[in-house]
């Protein structure tokens, strides 16, 4: 069992390496169409410093898988620089799903599509529930509370004091945006 | 020296005025609200406030932020000393010795007046340090051409992978991917697209601010949110109780130590407030008579990593100021607020702007005894700050962070890479990639990129220029020498396997 989970990890461990050079030598040869307009004799193009970068990345990728399946092979070997600590930390921490953290992650990718569809207020307030909600943060009614005072506040903050014009929203929530903005006294 | 008094006096009075002295206030608080709240970092907060500076004067934006800097950097320190939780990396070392003296000694309540007087007078001195040190500094400056400026930028860009404690070619890689990221978008030089694949997200170039907001905030919160931490602490007792001056005169070497080391770590490129405090811990116990009391409650390893986390500050203000290139990722974001400004730090800046150069050294001197004064009266008020659910705060930091990017343009297309970023911070996480580097890659990398170009059109493609001139060729050699120093006393380190942190 430890051994799958080991192989597990030194698979996640030169996967991203590997990505990242294919990344890398696709760049590279996609530096090859970069145009150099009015370029004079002997002097360094436009593509030169991407393509050294890009080479060095791809170098120290290699070396990366290369450190990686040594250290695999050898058994795991701790990180550099880590061990014993002088002190310890008290903090009660677990690992929660991971299934909270997709959740989480299509939740902000949500609230960007929602303040751009439904408005800042109206995307704001149903984010700050639902993201409070699933971090744990059962109380309904102070939650209701803490996000509708919280989103008001801070649409009055920016779009009245910060002068930033929030999305309004498309569609009829353009209207409902307009017309909170009236109760708040922004227009 | 009369011309430094004259204007510190002039920026003295400028930093006084009420909306300056405002913003400092509330800098502090909001510094020390993030500095108290593990996983919320200084820097976070920093980035946080952004979106409330795009409407100011370059000024109290300036100093708001100093305001979050010195206190972010204190006020970990707190709660490493009552329960030993350490607020950021930086208040580690402070949280080993604190919380035994506060546990075991009964010593809680001095070591909190040590740490915020260590911390106060190496903020303070070290800004005294920035003030005074500067104008000669960039007398020195003004005869760089761009040859020396690359080797100040390469120097940056090698101390930042030099630094890294944890893992030297993941935080090189990280530096590299951020050098390659800054490439993308129109060439300065020959006004052509590159890597821009025809899309107008990426013809205008990737913002190093809005890649901060995504990796330093978003990737944090969506941390936040994957683990579940539960802090039942009592805050009753909490008092601070003010050393007195043979304390303090006990520590004197400690101190002059930290204040040393931190102002030297704080102006190299890349190193912060974190790895000054390490350093600082490290040589305190090397030096130490007593270094068998490290670990157990020595108030010496507590003043040395306190002093030196603050008087890091001063060292990347000067370093951001003089030279334009930010010393620490807090000193990026306020790279990046004068920049929204307008306003390019640099050598130049004191010619055409002394009294915002030293308004901003009188606001920091300032910044340091105001935070004395509430380091002292809020303590227990902060400590009692680790009771707010993680879940609210990370739902309102998302928010601030949206705010942040949509108005860097007013474009929706901001909010969405500072969001992709995001994800991208929490991957780096995981996969042990340091993120400070990254930032530091996309600052320092154009700034290398244009200084390496027009030097070979200068000198006629001669790489070997950057070598045989006096200045740059001396720092070129810093540089390897620094590189290979590193390396060389890594090993020692992986033996003794006794601190370790990483560059953020």
């Amino acid at each position: 069992m430890s051994n799958l989970r080991s192989n597990q990890s030194l698979i996640i461990k030169i996967s991203w390496p590997i990505l990242v050079s294919l990344l890398c030598i696709f760049l590279y040869i996609n530096a090859g169409s970069i145009q150099a307009p009015g370029r004079l004799p002997g002097q360094i193009g436009p593509a030169a410093w991407p393509r050294a970068i890009l080479i060095t990345l791809i170098f120290c990728s290699l070396l990366k898988i290369i450190l990686d399946l040594r250290r695999g092979r050898h058994g795991s070997m701790p990180e550099e620089g880590t061990g014993e600590s002088v002190g310890e930390v008290e903090v009660i921490e677990t690992l929660r799903s991971r299934k909270i953290l997709v959740i989480a992650i299509l939740l902000v990718f949500g609230f960007v599509l929602a303040i751009d569809v439904l408005g800042f207020f109206l995307g704001c307030l149903l984010f700050l529930w639902t993201f409070t909600y699933l971090g744990g943060w059962m109380k309904k009614i102070y939650l209701s509370l803490i996000t509708t005072l919280g989103s008001l506040f801070i649409t009055f903050l920016f779009v009245k004091w910060v002068y930033i014009p929030l999305p309004k929203g498309r569609f009829f929530f353009e209207d409902i945006t307009i017309a909170i903005y009236k109760a708040l006294g922004i227009f | 020296m009369g011309d430094v008094a004259t204007n510190l006096i002039s920026g003295l009075i400028a930093s006084l005025q009420p909306l300056n002295i405002l913003m400092i206030i509330f800098g502090l608080f909001i510094g020390m609200v993030a500095g108290v709240l593990p996983g919320i970092t200084m820097v976070n907060a920093i980035v946080l406030v952004l979106p409330f500076t795009y409407f100011m004067d370059i000024t109290p934006a300036i100093l708001l932020m100093v305001g979050i800097y010195c206190g972010g950097c204190y006020a970990g320190t707190i709660t490493g000393i009552l329960f030993n939780i350490p607020g950021d990396p930086m208040n580690v070392p402070q949280t080993w010795e604190g919380y035994v003296l506060n546990k075991k000694k009964g010593l809680g309540s001095l070591a909190l007046g040590v740490a915020v007087t260590c911390s106060a007078l190496g903020g303070f001195a070290s800004g005294l340090i920035m003030t005074f040190a500067s104008p000669p500094f960039i007398k020195f400056a003004l005869k760089f051409s761009s040859v020396e400026f690359f080797a100040i930028v390469f120097f940056g860009l090698t101390s930042v992978v030099a630094l890294a404690q944890k893992n030297i070619l993941n935080a090189f890689i990280s530096m590299i991917v951020g050098m390659f990221l800054a490439t993308v978008g129109i060439d300065p030089h020959f006004g052509t697209f590159r890597f821009s694949f025809g899309l107008k997200l990426f013809e205008s170039g990737i913002d190093f601010i809005i890649v901060m907001i995504g990796l330093f905030a978003i990737g944090e919160v969506l941390d936040l949110i994957e683990t579940e931490e539960v802090v039942k602490k009592t805050t009753e007792k909490v008092k601070t109780n003010m050393p007195r001056p043979r304390h303090l005169w006990a520590l004197k070497g400690s101190i002059s130590r930290g204040l040393g080391i931190g102002t030297i770590i704080g102006f190299i490129p890349g190193a912060g407030a974190a790895i000054a405090a390490f350093v600082s811990y490290g040589f305190e116990r090397q030096v130490s008579k007593n270094p068998e009391e490290f670990g157990s409650g020595s108030m010496a390893g507590l003043a040395a990593p306190e002093t030196a986390a603050n008087a890091s500050t001063g060292g990347a203000m000067m370093s951001l100021l003089t030279l334009g290139i930010p010393g620490s990722a807090a000193a990026a974001v306020m790279l990046g607020a004068f920049k929204l400004k307008g306003i390019n730090p640099g050598p130049l800046l004191f010619v055409s702007d002394p009294l915002l150069v030293y308004t901003i050294f009188a606001g920091f001197l300032l910044t340091n005894l105001i935070m004395l004064l509430m380091g002292i009266s809020f303590a227990k008020l902060f400590a009692q700050l680790l009771r707010v659910p993680q879940a609210i705060l990370g739902s309102f930091i998302v928010v601030f962070c949206s705010i942040g990017a949509f108005a860097l343009r007013n474009d929706i297309i901001d909010v969405w890479i500072a969001m992709i970023f995001g994800v991208v911070g929490y991957i780096m996480r995981r996969l042990n990639l340091p993120v400070a580097p990254l930032i530091l890659g996309l600052i320092l990398g154009p700034l290398a990129e244009d200084y390496f170009r027009v030097s070979m059109i200068l000198h006629d493609n001669n790489f070997l220029v950057f070598f045989t001139r006096p200045i740059s060729g001396v720092i070129m050699m810093g540089s390897f020498a620094f590189v290979l120093y590193s390396l060389l006393k890594r090993r020692p380190i992986k033996q003794k396997n006794k601190i370790h942190t990483s560059i953020e």
